[in-house]
């Protein structure tokens, strides 16, 4: 089990910036998820770990080793592709036996490790087949087999799951989750799919334009993002502007309170709230927590929950997510009142 | 042309004087207005637009043109139009066969007033002639020999040179199967018409294997790889030695060795069933006069005439006269028909040189 | 109410076959007119002993197939065609496919589209032409003579031109763009994942080359090797200019039989046998390709 760690990483195509001194340490044995909008630089990070591109500036080491000039065929990686670039002429088998052939692994030696690690993709018996002749969740996995035969030290994957369907990429999740756990194999997944992201991994890394804008447990990143894009990116916020004063927030009159430290008082101050914190009340209960009135814009049912879209006083769009435990929990026009407990009010910076 | 006086010009001025003298005075257009029609190759020196011209000025008689593209389509087209021609251009070897089909006539030379400057060996040549009549006047004629590269090869008096091997790799065929064929056979003292012994003309093929670079089949494909220096010895074309002398000034000598050469003879004769026997006949004696046949061969464009007196009118740097010496007459052979069986076999004995040649 | 005009039931396929006999018909006729008319006329030929004429009716005779067997020279000349069709095809799937690679992978945008222009040049000239250039530059003191002495003074290549060589060299230069575009085709078809994923595996350039872009590029390389074989070992305008007396294909004897020997028969036999000949071969190609397990 080796970590890998990247060290002010910075790359540009041409007169285009794509990643800006980026650093991450990758935990030994853990799937980590580089998780981003499209142009993040997400994918051209885990190239660069791979070895499919070289950074203008920074350092990569695997294990401890400093690989930013090893080429590829040396850095002992396995790579899953989002397109799996299965060789087509070859066989399920031939195409799992290619990397073990590389490292000199022949003969029955290879066809029976070969075999083991088919099986262990649930691929078992589909040795003689050819990619064409199989599912794409088939070809996913004699992907993942090629990947991992040759006993990698780091297993990276961009965007394996996309073309797959939403059953299948579930299952695929579970059983990726699975080999891993297995494997102890350290794991770098690129994902625009903040959903995938949470259930798979034991570290989530959020880029935006380039640069590394949050990392950690899922939880974590969920329930503390410390920006507004990581807010809105992962998950949905609600973002409310006001000033901040020595007790909370005053956000349209209204003082709201949180339990992240306050930046001086006077200065602007942005509060994130997750929809699913909020309860709709009726009337105007005197808890601790924070309240705020508004009126029910829309409501969105969905089966086992709704979204309501509300307008506070001031005019601001709030989102919020309830269980239909009462269905309708509120009415169209009513008028609610809003709230939170104070531990729920995330200070972001702009 | 814009008016001024070009060199064609002045040449055109002085060959219509020649003409009107040997034409005579202009008659008078509107007395006999008729047309003839003349068999030919195209650009053969029957229409020479200019001959053509002053022709129809001073005998009213305008000339028309029907033109083949090979010996068989002149044989088809003899046949299958009867009365269409006047005047029918036939190389010699075929003239007789053509008179047994009864297709052409016999001329009666007194009708014919150029005639008797007529080289008599090629006038009376009996491959234009049968029971002592004429049944095709001989009009132009050449040859088909070595030539060699000046300077380089000196004293070559024999075919014998295509075969020395100081000629290794610098020797040039002629793709013609009746060609190398009739120089074996002049090399083993053989007819070329009716050779016996065919082995021997294939050993004596066979020898020239070493010294063979190409095989070539136009004038121009000749010219350039002389120029481009390929070889030293060839079979040639007498009229294109001449052409290469005068107009790109290769320096080329054109040899009849001692065994002699290759001759073919072109006649004009009338087909039987000419409309215009008369008018046909002047057009004929027009073109073996001097005075047409010198403006004709002004840039060595024509091959040589068959009349001794044109010939030796013509300039004497002119290479048609340099080349084709009237002595050579004598020793040459002139091409006749050939048998179908006799054919193929000249045909494939060459097509297996060929091979041999190449492997 | 509608009269019962019509009967009942779905309507009948036809109008689906007529349309597309209409939409064939033109093809074929053209087929039949410019290719079978004329191959059945040839055909009819090569079964007599001479060309029909007035006074010279021809008999029908097998003769003219067993020309290999009378003639043996015929063998060597033979030969020599399928060397020619060996050598031309073995050097444009040497030049041409690597060319399709570096054009498929190395190049890009503008200077892509000028290469693709200049490989196709070839084809916007006139074929005679171009051989005949060829004879200039290959001549003794030609071109390339020039060319070599001017970078080392005295350096010659001697009689390159009117030997095998040199109708090899016109050859391929004429036919090289065919291996360059249908293996291009292959080529660029394949995936760039495909090669970055055996270098993950830990492929270098030579296991790449032989492993992965070969043998997924073989179909291009057999339609540019059919496309290159097939002319060749029937062409006889390079072997007339450029091989002097070494010039004697099949190509070559043909053609003699149709403008010089007027053996029409002889000419049509030998071509109809040179056609049974590669249809075999394609015969036996195929079937070996058909016998390979699916590996």
């Amino acid at each position: 089990m080796v970590g890998v760690d990247v060290a002010g990483v910075s790359k540009g195509f041409g007169a285009v910036p794509v990643l800006d001194d980026v650093s991450a340490a990758f935990a030994p044995g853990m799937l980590t998820s580089l998780l981003g909008p499209s142009g993040s630089g997400k994918t051209t990070l885990l190239r660069i770990i791979a070895g499919f591109e070289t950074p203008d500036r920074g350092s990569v080491r695997i294990g401890g080793e400093t690989v930013t000039d090893t080429p590829v065929w040396r850095r002992q990686i396995g790579m899953v592709f989002q397109s799996y670039a299965l060789f087509p002429h070859m066989t399920v088998l031939q195409n799992v036996l290619f990397g073990l052939h590389r490292r000199g692994v022949r003969g029955t030696d290879a066809i029976a490790r070969a075999r083991a690690t088919l099986d262990l993709v649930r691929l078992g018996g589909f040795e003689a087949r050819r990619p064409a002749q199989l599912s794409g969740g088939q070809q996913q996995r004699v992907a993942l087999a090629r990947a991992i035969v040759t006993g990698p030290r780091v297993l990276l994957l961009d965007e394996p799951l996309s073309a797959l369907d939403r059953r299948l990429r579930q299952e695929m999740q579970v059983e990726l989750r699975r080999i891993q756990r297995t494997l102890n194999l350290t794991t770098i997944f690129v994902t625009h799919d903040q959903e995938e992201a949470l259930t798979l991994s034991d570290t989530v890394a959020i880029l935006d334009h380039g640069r590394i804008v949050q990392s950690g447990a899922p939880a974590e990143v969920y329930e503390r993002p410390r920006s507004r894009f990581a807010a809105s990116f992962l998950g949905d916020a609600n973002f409310l502007a006001g000033t901040a004063t020595a007790d909370g927030v005053v956000v349209s009159g209204r003082l709201l309170r949180t339990a992240d430290p306050l930046p001086s008082p006077g200065s602007a101050v942005t509060l994130a709230v997750r929809p699913e914190k909020i309860g709709l009340d009726t009337a105007d209960s005197a808890a601790d927590g924070n309240t705020l009135p508004a009126i029910v814009q829309q409501i969105i049912y969905a089966g086992a929950a709704s979204t309501f879209l509300l307008a506070a006083e001031d005019g601001t769009l709030l989102r919020v997510f309830a269980q239909n435990r009462d269905v309708p929990a509120a009415a169209l026009g009513q008028r609610v009142v809003l709230h939170w407990a104070p531990a729920h009010s995330v200070v972001v910076a702009a | 042309m814009g008016g001024s006086i070009s060199r064609r010009g002045v040449n055109a001025t002085m060959g219509a004087a020649l003409v009107a003298a040997a034409l005579g005075a202009r008659s008078r257009p509107a007395a006999a207005a008729e047309t003839i029609t003349v068999l030919n190759w195209q650009g053969y020196g029957t229409d020479e637009a200019w001959a053509l011209k002053l022709f129809a000025e001073h005998t009213g008689i305008t000339v028309r043109h029907d033109y083949f593209n090979s010996e068989p389509e002149m044989v088809t087209k003899l046949r299958s139009n009867p009365g269409a021609y006047d005047v029918a251009l036939i190389n010699s070897a075929r003239t007789r066969t053509i008179a047994a089909d009864g297709l052409i006539e016999a001329i009666d030379l007194s009708q014919v007033p150029n005639a008797k400057d007529l080289t008599p060996a090629l006038r009376d040549h009996a491959n234009l002639t049968e029971g002592g009549k004429h049944y095709g006047i001989s009009w132009v004629w050449g040859m088909n020999s070595l030539a060699v590269r000046r300077g380089v090869v000196k004293g070559a008096d024999s075919y014998a040179v295509l075969s020395d091997p100081a000629y290794k790799n610098r020797a040039a065929l002629f793709d013609d199967a009746v060609t190398e064929v009739g120089i074996g056979a002049l090399m083993t003292g053989q007819s070329i018409n009716a050779p016996t012994d065919l082995g021997a003309i294939k050993q004596r093929l066979t020898a020239m294997k070493p010294n063979i670079k190409l095989i070539w089949s136009s004038e121009s494909e000749w010219n350039k790889a002389f120029v481009a220096g390929a070889f030293d010895v060839a079979i040639y074309w007498s009229g294109a030695a001449a052409r290469a002398q005068k107009r790109y000034n290769l320096p080329v000598d054109f040899i009849v060795p001692k065994e002699g050469a290759i001759g073919w003879l072109d006649g004009l004769s009338v087909p039987s069933a000419a409309k215009n026997k008369a008018a046909a006949l002047k057009f004929i004696n027009f073109m073996i006069d001097p005075s047409f046949y010198l403006q004709w061969a002004k840039d060595a464009g024509a091959a040589a005439s068959a009349n001794a007196k044109a010939m030796s009118e013509l300039a004497p740097d002119n290479p048609i006269r340099t080349i084709h010496k009237a002595e050579y007459i004598s020793a040459l052979q002139f091409m006749s028909t050939l048998p179908d069986e006799r054919r193929k076999a000249f045909v494939d004995l060459w097509s297996e040189m060929k091979a041999f040649y190449a492997g | 109410m509608p009269a019962e005009r019509h009967a009942a039931g779905p309507r009948p396929r036809r109008t689906g076959t007529a349309a597309t006999a209409a939409l064939l018909a033109p093809t074929y006729l053209w087929l039949a007119v410019a290719v079978f008319l004329p191959l059945a006329g040839m055909l009819y030929f090569s079964l007599l002993t001479g060309v029909p004429a007035p006074h010279h009716p021809a008999a029908f005779t097998a003769e003219n197939y067993l020309a290999f067997v009378r003639k043996p020279y015929l063998l060597h000349v033979a030969w020599r065609s399928l060397a020619l069709g060996l050598w031309t095809t073995g050097l444009c799937a040497l030049i041409g496919w690597p060319a399709a690679l570096a054009l498929s992978r190395a190049v890009r945008g503008r200077a892509r589209d000028a290469i693709f222009l200049l490989t196709i040049l070839p084809f916007w000239t006139s074929g005679l032409v171009r051989v005949l250039s060829w004879t200039m530059v290959l001549a003794d003191h030609g071109l390339l003579d020039r060319a070599l002495g001017a970078v080392i003074p005295g350096w010659r290549v001697s009689d390159l031109l009117y030997t095998f060589p040199a109708i090899v060299i016109g050859l391929v230069h004429a036919y090289l763009p065919y291996m360059i575009l249908t293996c291009y085709v292959s080529l660029a078809a394949i995936d760039p994942a495909l090669i970055e994923a055996a270098r993950g595996l830990g492929a270098r350039a030579p296991v790449i080359f032989a492993r992965i872009l070969l043998p997924i590029s073989l179909p291009g390389l057999l339609s540019g090797a059919v496309l290159i074989f097939v002319p060749v070992i029937g062409s006889f305008m390079e072997p007339r200019i450029l091989g002097g007396r070494v010039g004697v294909t099949m190509g070559t004897v043909i053609e003699d039989q149709f403008t010089q020997a007027f053996d029409w028969p002889l000419g049509a036999a030998l071509s109809f046998t040179m056609l049974a000949a590669v249809l075999l071969l394609f015969g036996v190609l195929y079937g070996a390709s058909r016998l390979r397990p699916a590996a």
